[in-house]
């Protein structure tokens, strides 16, 4: 066998490994159910709490995740994958009950500004910073 | 109307010169004058009060435009108040778990239901 030939047959069966592996996490309609973003999340947890903790990253005041200090390219992709599934959920909310993705952003935040613990970092309504005490 | 932005509409007239509108010219020649004192002829007191009746007549009709917007405000709070505790549920629903595990988030004392005051 051709070096070339066999490269392209370990590429097509990886291409197809990937594919099943993403349809596994599919739902038959082709969407990702909450599940899976859960334990996505789940998983970045310890990581992303240690951001929080050391001040790097803080929680803004629209129910998202933002990079606040020098955390590097780690923090930024790890903020970047939070972000995105919290967009999800919030998505899906707001489409439930008609209302737009942002106001459900703007409740989760107000949530998480009252059970944060002392020292991480908040955003206020007015756009200001703060560490709560 | 604005002359700079609809010139030729306007005959060309420029912003000065539009004003109050200039007296129409005095009626010439022999004949009775249109714009008389009401008391003075039969003609000008239906004149006036037909301008009466058509007042009377607009009067409750322009009474009747600013009713309608009041009656609906109370229904639109009270079901967006009700739509925010079911996003708050289910948002609380889906990262309770999550925030029990997160050590970044404390989980908030609910207040503990009073017990009922003792009857004598």
């Amino acid at each position: 066998m051709k070096p070339a030939r066999f490269f392209r047959i370990l590429l097509a069966v990886g291409i197809a490994f990937a594919a099943v592996g993403r349809a596994q996490a599919q739902t038959p309609d082709g969407r990702i159910p909450l599940s899976v973003l859960r334990k996505d999340q789940e998983k970045r947890l310890p990581a992303l709490d240690a951001l929080k903790a050391s001040g790097v990253v803080g929680e803004n005041n629209q129910g998202f995740v933002e990079v606040r200090g020098n955390g590097g390219d780690y923090a930024v992709n790890l903020v970047a994958d939070e972000n995105h599934d919290r967009a999800v959920v919030y998505t899906l909310f707001a489409c439930k009950y008609d209302m737009a993705p942002k106001q459900v952003g703007l409740r989760r935040a107000r949530t998480i500004a009252e059970k944060s613990k002392p020292g991480i970092w908040l955003q206020a309504p007015d756009g200001t910073w703060y560490q709560k005490k | 109307m604005n002359a700079e932005i609809f010139p030729a509409a306007c005959g060309g007239i420029s912003k000065g010169k539009l004003g109050r509108r200039p007296a129409s010219p005095a009626p010439v020649g022999p004949g009775k004058p249109l714009g008389g004192s009401p008391a003075s002829s039969a003609g000008g007191k239906a004149a006036f009060k037909c301008r009466l009746l058509i007042c009377a007549a607009a009067l409750p009709l322009a009474g009747c435009v600013n009713v309608k917007p009041i009656e609906v405000k109370p229904i639109h709070v009270t079901v967006d108040v009700n739509v925010n505790v079911k996003v708050d549920k289910d948002l609380d629903n889906y990262f309770d778990d999550l925030d029990k595990k997160s050590t970044t988030i404390a989980p908030v004392a609910k207040p503990a239901a009073q017990p009922a005051p003792a009857t004598p």
